[in-house]
């Protein structure tokens, strides 16, 4: 039986029902602005990232709504980051299954299997709790974290993700050979390129407004991203090669610091001999950006083959390391 | 409102059940500065000190756990941004909710409040979006600081006030964060 509205009990546990109580001047042109805002038409969003999001809260049907929205990709992505899914298909290999557990993996907390597509968030008629996207190991300002391959990620705060700026530094003395930095990355908008002190660009997607900009502090080369921008970054993968396509002693480490100088380390000397290896790649999971340990020799070709083993295949060419663009 | 000065809100308007607290600013021009501006708010517990990160509201986590306090994607109206209050989410343990104003650190290109032509917060009433108070000008006291505490809503006697602080860091958002406790 369904019961007067005009009598129900409240519900606050529904936020959006509170919002809509509130008196309105005109006619919302749809349910979904009644849901965003109370006072007025607001667009939806579906990267909006909400505090509530990550929140296990499960009775609310926001935490529906919110899987529904997400692309398809994100599951995948978080699949991928989260050591439930097999690395990223490689050009000329088939995709892996993407349900395939991991038994190395120290991230995949839950037993439950995660919806992995939008479809079936859809499909879920009653209000299902929001299943935690990846585990939470965390670090706090001033701290210091080593990322390993068997503990391979670090998933910082939506305040770690948006203030100031990321910066990843390559800290590896001259014996290694002649390495340099750069990265490669997709943003929401669909631009993908590389930045690289080396050749190529400097600032990506474009040097007016960069999100990422790559440089040289004192000895070592650094890749900046502005997290004022963070909103429109998906992924990133940073690499190394050798200028002169030599073999590289790896060592050294891989530095990311955020601005509340917390220290995410990870040593290179157990990369496998080559000229190009891809060293950590992030990924803006809701908000909360995913610092994932690679530490993969790319054996076969340079930077545009690095790029395209990790999926970013949207990027022309110019030759097999500087982009078209 | 000048500076230090306070209004209050549920006295004057009885029944006032949340505020829109909007955000205008001209950067004349100075496009680094205009995309580098972050509007933010922080919940507060009575030591005067966010519980957690989640109590940071900004363009990267748009609500509060409880959404108690929600910036909006696009602002409604006049104001460049705004971020609402829905008092009867407040948690009772939060006692104030600090509205900030700070340059995102960018240090190929530096820039600082001292730019600004003109920084102005106002108060609406969530229910019909009328302007309660606005502050004063609070630009021209601006130089090389980074960030500024432009105002407080805070609870009084089973009610809620609002304050124009306009207090400006040199330190910019870091200064902002070690002060009302945000984990960096």
């Amino acid at each position: 039986m369904i019961g007067d509205p005009t009598s129900a009990p409240p519900r606050p546990d529904l936020g959006f029902l509170r919002h809509r109580s509130h008196p309105k001047p005109a006619p919302a042109e749809s349910q979904v602005a009644d849901f965003v805002s109370g006072r007025a038409p607001h667009p939806p969003r579906h990267t909006e990232p909400t505090g509530a999001a990550a929140t296990p809260r499960p009775s609310s049907s926001l935490d529906l709504s919110e899987q529904a929205t997400s692309p398809p990709a994100d599951s995948a992505v978080a699949d991928f980051v989260g050591g439930r899914a097999a690395h990223p298909p490689r050009h000329g290999e088939p995709a892996p299954a993407a349900a395939t557990p991991r038994p190395s993996s120290s991230l995949d907390l839950s037993d439950e299997p995660i919806p992995s597509s939008a479809q079936s968030a859809k499909s879920a008629q009653p209000p299902v709790p929001a299943l935690p996207l990846h585990a939470d190991t965390r670090i706090r300002a001033g701290e210091q974290h080593l990322l390993t391959l068997k503990e391979p990620t670090v998933t910082l705060t939506r305040v770690q993700s948006g203030v100031g700026q990321l910066q990843i530094e390559a800290v590896c003395s001259p014996e290694v050979g002649d390495l340099r930095l750069g990265a490669v990355y997709h943003l929401h908008d669909g631009a993908s390129s590389t930045v690289q002190l080396a050749g190529g660009s400097r600032f990506g997607p474009s040097s007016s407004r960069p999100v990422l900009a790559a440089g040289r502090d004192d000895d070592y080369e650094v890749v900046r991203i502005d997290l004022r921008s963070a909103r429109l970054l998906e992924r990133v993968a940073i690499y190394a090669f050798s200028e002169s396509r030599t073999e590289l002693t790896w060592g050294g480490t891989l530095v990311i610091t955020t601005f509340g100088r917390a220290r995410v380390e990870l040593p290179l000397e157990t990369l496998h001999p080559g000229r190009v290896a891809v060293l950590a790649s992030i990924y803006n999971l809701d908000g909360e950006f995913v610092i994932r340990a690679e530490m993969e020799t790319i054996y076969d070709g340079d930077v545009r083959d690095a790029a395209r083993a990790y999926g970013y295949d949207r990027i022309t060419w110019r030759d097999d390391r500087l982009p078209a663009d | 409102m000048k500076r230090g000065a306070n209004v209050e809100l549920t006295r004057e308007i009885p029944g006032l059940r949340g505020l829109v607290l909007g955000m205008s600013w001209n950067a004349g021009g100075e496009r680094v500065l205009d995309e580098s501006l972050v509007f933010a708010a922080i919940l507060c517990g009575a030591d005067g000190r966010a519980r957690s990160d989640r109590d940071f509201v900004f363009f990267n986590q748009l609500s509060s756990p409880e959404q108690s306090v929600h910036r909006l994607e696009e602002a409604l109206g006049s104001d460049r941004e705004q971020i609402e209050v829905d008092f009867a989410a407040v948690p009772t343990e939060i006692d104030r909710i600090v509205v900030v104003l700070y340059v995102n650190d960018n240090p190929a290109q530096r820039r600082t409040l001292g730019q600004l032509r003109s920084c102005v917060i106002r108060v609406l009433d969530l229910a019909n979006n009328r302007e309660l108070v606005r502050s004063e000008e609070l630009a021209p006291a601006f130089s090389a600081e980074t960030a500024v505490a432009l105002g407080e809503v805070y609870r009084h006697q089973g009610g809620w006030k609002f304050k124009v602080i306009g207090q400006a860091y040199d330190k910019g958002i870091a200064g902002i964060a070690s002060d009302y406790g945000i984990p960096l």
